[in-house]
């Protein structure tokens, strides 16, 4: 008997690994999707977060609770429920705002927790990644140097070029004007005069090679300078949303994954959370109570972006979330504040990517226009079009 | 202060150093290096601190603005720039619209769009007269106005006053259900519609011929023999768009194997005329013998009874000619004219009768309803108001000016002041018809200011069977309210046009479902596809028998030739309707058959500019009360003794300077019960002064043998041009493009040379209005033209020929070669690819280019103050998917290679296979005939491939191994 039992059990804890690798396999589960757009921003599985700790939900209460509670949690509150009530006094009489999600996207959802409740929670460690201090703080004399740089450098140049070169040359000029060499030529032979100075010569051009190999490397990516940051009309943190409550990022930026642009969260979208969470991890109340005068004053917050294109430059971030399906990690670094650039976004940069990069051939776009192309085991972005000027520039 | 005084023993003199005998710039291999290597490096050093930093300003994102996405939207509507009222699609970008294009699934036009549709957001972004109601003079509120507005009306319905709604067509349903409930409430109130160029003759034969007051529908694509009187069918008149589509059907040899012959008789090449295969020139006043003739002929092959005729046309020939072929082809022919005169439409009626057209090619069950215009209830209306009989006036949407014959203007536009009501619904333009502004601030004089027709709901039904809705596609510019709302709150009806709308719809349109779902469903395809099309009537045959004679008297005495210069006002669009509306896009495209632009001509043919020694661009005086000037030109193929005066002509349109306003109204009169739109005995004479023309046309003399090919429709049937040339002769011997190879054939054939296609570029591409001081420099942005040519054929006939030309794409591009910075490149994909931002502009590509299709910045068009005069309304809608180009880069067509980029992330990232014909160019889906196909020669199903098996492909100057991606199929002559 005892034997019996022990194989179960065995066949029963090893099937859960398995499904939740079939979980992965398959992509994303509805339900892991339902509860990332609609849940993840308050609650947690295995932490307390705004919300409580979800691990363990059904055996508190029953389905039809949860399922009432879920679609409007007022509702139950109002019905003097005591539980509810205790919920909502518990954690700072905190709104959950109602939702339209079905019964079955409920249990799809409440499915889900329970899966994920068996893994171990992954502790989000904070304090990992260093927190630059957000704000203007970057932008100091460094900053101000490389954007005068023009004018220095043409400064030194003309400095240079008047003190030295010209009165050397006029000087050389006036002494051996009209002498004859031992050849019989007048030194005005441009070849015997610079023949006659090469030490000159040799000093003037590893000068301006010293030059350029300091200058050049710090102008060039001048247009795609890194580390430059703006100041927002809110001061809002990444590391918050991000890493430390996981915010999925196309709940804030819903064109990443439908359009070119990958967007910015108007007010509505930001007080669909901050009505309720008035108080911040790092800022306390001061930075939330301008969204809130904003949101009150029927405005609409005007975010300065960190990350913007020049007008001939077409990036499309659909194609490469959905298509391509890379993480928004990738290009924008998510060590720390995401608004400070990290990368330096230039060409040389995106074709690097493209040249290394193979393309997906399951997509039947590509399946119809390899037909034609000599197929090869791995064939990249840049060999399919992807290096056309005209990919970007237009 | 003493200056030091700077003694140099011996100066410096160059001349002497340089023609010093021992001089020579020669230097050694290493001292040229260390030369290159210095200013390289200073080259190089200037170059990298040259960009700015701050934030890089895009205009994908709106200044202050957070948008979420930049997802485009489409939403259906309907245009209204003209009677024709096209489906069409407004393609918007963050709520702000860029782009409008035909509706492709409307079985009426197919998805073209003329070019006065193309650039009307031009118009949405014109600064408005009036913002906001207005009641003599003073600006009120809404309620107020419907206050007092209300109150004036009650006061009128209690003493049984006449009142009248005067204005343009309306052929929307539910706008004509509420004028009668309107009408139910206040009693007497009358609804007259009036049309720039009437079809009152038209509607008034028809409805004495078949008892019907209907304009029928044409079926040109049936048509095996078309005879057009004057109708610029292609351009003007009732529905060019979808005329043009049927026309160009009608001529798609590929497919029929067979050709319409197209014959018209006119006295002012149109565009229409351009096209035909025969074109008789003949003056206005000969039109009725002409026509008592053709009737006369074909009735004697009918065996029919003759009219009487006494007078000759000098035609003999060309009448026997067209009638012998006419009645070869019987009922498979249209005769149709644009005259305003009752006894030549009753003849074309009789013509088409005897032919028996009616119920074959002409259709008078499907009939249209874009024009019905009454002259005859004008003029009473004009005695009506002479006799005070009139107790209020409601002036609705007027684009043009109000016109009453000049004979009778100045009384009636008197008596106009003293009627106690007057309301005007337009936003631009002050009382259209009165220019002193006293009337503005007479008593009870009402401005209430309905907006653009993108900014308001409205429904329409262009023909039997063909509805379309309009819906509000920009929010509101200005405190604007739609005719339609005001009418329904001084009815006392609740709600707002829209729902209006809805009931009215759901009561007499969709009235099989009567279930709430049913009618939601069919609302919502309603508006997301933009149309309703019920199925077509079966047609019927006509046939009517009346006794013409007095038609054919009237028509004779109608007809006295009598030498003098007859003056006519063509069916043609001036440069702006208004003098207050200035659309610098559409002035800019140049008229498509004289080519000139900028500036409005009376045009006059060659032999009587002679006899008046006029030459392009010379001022003239006509003999009128106010001495008009006006600028002419000299038009070939136009009818000798002519001179044709556009509507509302008028130059130097930048400068706000009206020449002439009352000139249209002197010129036309109202004649046997319609108007009348030309004149004869009015004198001129030359001034000794001129004005510049400019046509943009890249003329070269005898340059058309080199570029355009035709064939005569037996040359085509026995040796075509190619005969024995394969498809797979147009592919690049030297390169093989492995993905894509985008490639566009452009049927010339099927080309009417309408320039919709031009507008189209435009408006997609953000090409800058220049100006006409840089166009006389030849400094035109368009990057795709379309040159005309004249030529003759061998019976010394005017032969018209276009060709439109863009950037040929060359597989071996000569500008790729001369470029010194490779900033013009083959892509993978067949493209020759710009880069704008690579560009030094050194033009030497522009200069190598055998196409001239290159086109130099010489200015920053869009930022610089001389240019933003053209340029300021265009910055409220430009395109943000293309980029604005700067001052000193070339620039040319790109094939439109946002759209193909957008496209294929599109299908990436819904994994789907790219389908042919889901990428359109700007030009292709603007184009009404479907001449241009844009597509992927790599794809050997596309439409593109299968029409280079036509035998009438050919290249560009392809002697000179360009190899190009854009084919052309010579035109075919019916002669």
């Amino acid at each position: 008997m005892s034997l019996q039992k022990n194989i179960l059990l065995i066949i029963a804890f090893s099937c859960i690994p398995i499904l939740v690798s079939a979980q992965n396999n398959t992509g994303m589960s509805t339900g892991e999707r339902l509860f990332r757009d609609n849940c993840s921003a308050c609650h947690k599985i295995g932490k307390e977060l705004i919300g409580p700790d979800l691990s363990g939900i059904r055996s508190r209460m029953p389905e039809e609770w949860i399922i009432k509670f879920v679609q409007n949690s007022q509702l139950v509150i109002l019905g003097r429920d005591p539980y509810a009530i205790k919920l909502f006094n518990d954690y700072k009489q905190v709104i959950m705002p109602e939702t339209k999600l079905t019964e079955n996207e409920i249990l799809e959802i409440l499915k889900y927790v329970t899966c994920q409740e068996k893994i171990v929670p992954v502790q989000v460690q904070t304090n990992v990644y260093p927190v630059v201090p957000e704000g203007r703080k970057k932008t100091g004399l460094l900053t101000f140097l490389l954007q005068a740089r023009i004018i220095v450098i043409t400064i030194i140049l003309l400095i240079f070029t008047f003190l030295f070169i010209f009165p050397w040359i006029i000087k050389l000029l006036k002494k051996d004007a009209g002498k004859i060499s031992s050849a019989g030529k007048t030194i005005y032979d441009l070849g015997f005069f610079f023949k006659k100075q090469v030490a000159g010569i040799f000093y003037v051009i590893s000068l301006s090679i010293i030059i350029l190999i300091i200058l050049v490397p710090v102008s060039r990516n001048h247009a795609v300078q890194t580390g430059i940051m703006q100041p927002q009309p809110v001061v809002f943190s990444h590391f918050t949303h991000y890493d430390t409550f996981s915010t999925d990022c196309s709940f804030c930026h819903p064109g990443a994954k439908k359009s070119e642009f990958a967007g910015l969260p108007g007010i509505n979208n930001c007080m669909k959370c901050h009505s309720f969470i008035t108080e911040g991890k790092k800022y306390g109340k001061t930075e939330l109570l301008k969204l809130t005068n904003i949101y009150k004053s029927k405005k609409n917050i005007s975010w300065a972006t960190g990350y913007r294109f020049s007008d001939y430059v077409h990036f499309n971030h659909s194609v490469h979330t959905v298509t391509a399906k890379i993480d928004c990690t990738t290009c924008h670094t998510r060590t720390d504040n995401m608004e400070c650039r990290k990368n330096s976004f230039s060409m040389k940069w995106c074709i690097d990517c493209h040249k290394t990069t193979a393309i997906d051939k399951n997509g039947k776009y590509y399946r119809k226009i390899l037909d034609s192309v000599l197929v090869r085991q791995k064939q990249t972005v840049s060999e399919l079009g992807g290096m056309d000027c005209n990919g970007c520039h237009y | 202060m003493t200056r030091k005084k700077i003694n140099i023993k011996k100066p410096f003199h160059l001349q002497s150093f340089l023609e010093n005998e021992n001089f020579s710039f020669q230097t050694s291999r290493r001292g040229f290096f260390k030369y290159v290597g210095f200013s390289a490096a200073v080259l190089a050093l200037a170059e990298a601190c040259r960009t700015k930093t701050g934030n890089l300003v895009s205009r994908k994102i709106p200044a202050g603005q957070t948008p979420s996405s930049t997802e485009k939207k489409w939403f259906a509507s309907t245009c209204s720039a003209c009677h024709a009222n096209c489906p069409v699609l407004v393609k918007t970008i963050n709520n702000i619209p860029v782009k409008v294009e035909g509706n492709a699934a409307s079985n009426l036009t197919g998805g073209g769009l003329c070019m006065s549709g193309q650039t009307i957001l031009e118009e949405i972004f014109t600064q408005k007269i009036f913002t906001s109601p207005l009641l003599n003079g003073q600006k009120i509120s809404w309620e107020e106005a419907d206050k007092k507005i209300i109150s004036a009306f009650n006061k009128t319905a209690e003493r049984k006053g006449k009142m009248v709604i005067l204005g343009p067509t309306i052929n929307s349903p539910s706008t004509l259900q509420l004028i009668s409930e309107f009408s139910e409430k206040y009693g007497n109130v009358q609804y007259i519609p009036v049309d720039l160029f009437s079809s009152h003759a038209l509607l008034k034969a028809n409805e004495r011929c078949f008892g019907k007051r209907a304009i029928p529908t044409y079926i040109f694509e049936k048509a095996k023999m078309i005879v057009s009187f004057g109708a610029d069918f292609l351009a003007h008149w009732i529905s060019p768009v979808e005329y043009t589509r049927r026309y160009s059907a009608g001529r798609d040899i590929d497919y029929k194997r067979e050709l319409s012959y197209h014959v018209q008789v006119e006295a002012v090449m149109s565009l229409t005329g351009a096209n035909a295969d025969k074109r008789i020139a003949i003056k206005p006043s000969e039109e009725g013998i002409f026509l008592l003739e053709l009737y006369n002929e074909i009735a004697g092959f009918a065996g029919k009874s003759k009219l009487r005729s006494t007078k000759f046309s000098g035609f003999k020939t060309e009448t026997r000619e067209i009638a012998d072929k006419l009645w070869n082809e019987r009922g498979r022919s249209i005769v149709i004219g644009n005259s305003n005169i009752p006894a030549n439409q009753m003849l074309i009626n009789g013509i088409n009768c005897l032919l028996d057209n009616y119920g074959r090619t002409i259709d008078l069950d499907n009939i249209s309803l874009q024009k019905a215009g009454n002259d005859e209830a004008v003029i009473g209306l004009a005695n009506e108001i002479m006799a005070g009989k009139i107790d209020a006036i409601l002036l609705s949407g007027f684009r043009h000016p109000l016109l009453f014959p000049h004979d009778m203007h100045e009384q009636v536009m008197k008596a106009f002041k003293t009627i106690p009501l007057i309301i005007l619904f337009d936003d631009f333009d002050v009382l259209p018809g009165l220019d002193d502004h006293s009337i503005e601030k007479s008593e009870n004089h009402f401005i209430c200011p309905s907006g653009h027709f993108l900014e308001e709901w409205n429904d329409h039904r262009q023909k039997q069977g063909h509805y379309s809705i309009s819906q509000p596609v920009v929010p509101r510019q200005n405190s604007t309210r739609s005719f339609q709302d005001s009418l329904l709150k001084w009815s006392n009806l609740n709600g707002n046009f829209e729902d209006y709308i809805r009931r009215f719809w759901k009561e007499n349109i969709f009235i099989d479902q009567n279930e709430e779902t049913g009618f939601e469903n069919s609302w919502l395809t309603l508006l997301t596809s933009g149309i309703y099309e019920k199925p077509a009537l079966p047609l019927k045959k006509y046939n009517f028998d009346l006794y013409l004679d007095p038609e054919a008297a009237q028509a004779e005495k109608n007809s006295i030739v009598t030498g003098e210069i007859e003056i006519i006002i063509p069916e043609q669009r001036s440069l702006r309707h208004s003098p207050q509306l200035f659309n610098p896009v559409l002035i800019e495209i140049n008229d498509p058959v004289n080519k000139s632009c900028w500036d409005d001509f009376a045009t006059i043919s060659g032999k009587t500019a002679k006899s008046y020694n006029l030459e392009d661009g010379d001022l003239i005086e006509l003999d009128l009360a106010d001495k008009p000037e006006l600028p002419v030109l000299i038009q070939p193929g136009q009818a000798e003794g002519t001179l044709a005066i556009p509507f509302d002509l008028c130059y130097n349109p930048s400068e706000v300077e009206q020449l002439a306003p009352n000139l249209s109204r002197s010129l036309f009169s109202f004649q046997d019960n319609s108007f009348f739109y030309s004149v004869s005995g009015i004198k001129f004479r030359k001034l000794n002064r001129s004005i510049s023309t400019v046509q943009i046309q890249h003329d070269i003399v005898d340059s058309r043998d080199l570029h355009f090919r035709e064939l005569t429709l037996n040359e085509f049937l026995e040796k075509p041009l190619n005969s024995d040339k394969q498809p797979a002769e147009f592919f690049s011997v030297r390169k093989k493009y492995n993905t894509h190879h985008w490639a566009m054939v452009v049927d010339l054939n099927l080309c009417t040379g309408c320039s919709s296609c031009v507008a189209g570029c435009i408006i997609e591409n953000n090409i800058p209005s220049v100006g006409k001081k840089q166009l006389v420099k030849r400094r035109e942005m368009h990057w795709l033209r379309i040159d005309r040519y004249y030529s003759k054929d061998k019976n010394n006939n005017l032969k018209v020929s276009f060709l439109p030309v863009m950037c040929q794409h060359c597989t071996n591009a000569p500008c790729e070669a001369v470029c010194p910075v490779a900033a013009t490149s083959s892509g993978s994909e067949g493209i020759n690819q710009q880069v704008y931002q690579r560009c030094i502009g050194s033009r030497y590509c522009a200069a190598n280019c055998p196409y001239q299709v290159r086109k130099f910045n010489f200015c920053n068009y869009f930022t610089e103050k001389p240019f933003m005069n053209f340029n300021d309304v265009r910055v409220n809608y430009l395109n943000p998917d293309v980029s604005i180009r700067e001052k000193g880069i070339i620039e040319k067509c790109s094939m439109c290679i946002q759209r193909i980029q957008e496209a294929k992330n599109r299908a990436k990232s819904t994994g789907t296979a790219l389908q042919d014909g889901e990428i359109k160019t700007a030009c292709s889906r603007s184009c009404p005939a479907q001449a241009i196909t844009f597509g992927d020669l790599n794809d050997k199903g596309s439409r593109v491939y299968s029409l280079l098996e036509s035998k009438r492909a050919f290249r560009l100057l392809e002697s000179l191994g360009t190899e190009p991606s854009v084919i052309y199929l010579a035109k075919v002559r019916n002669e």
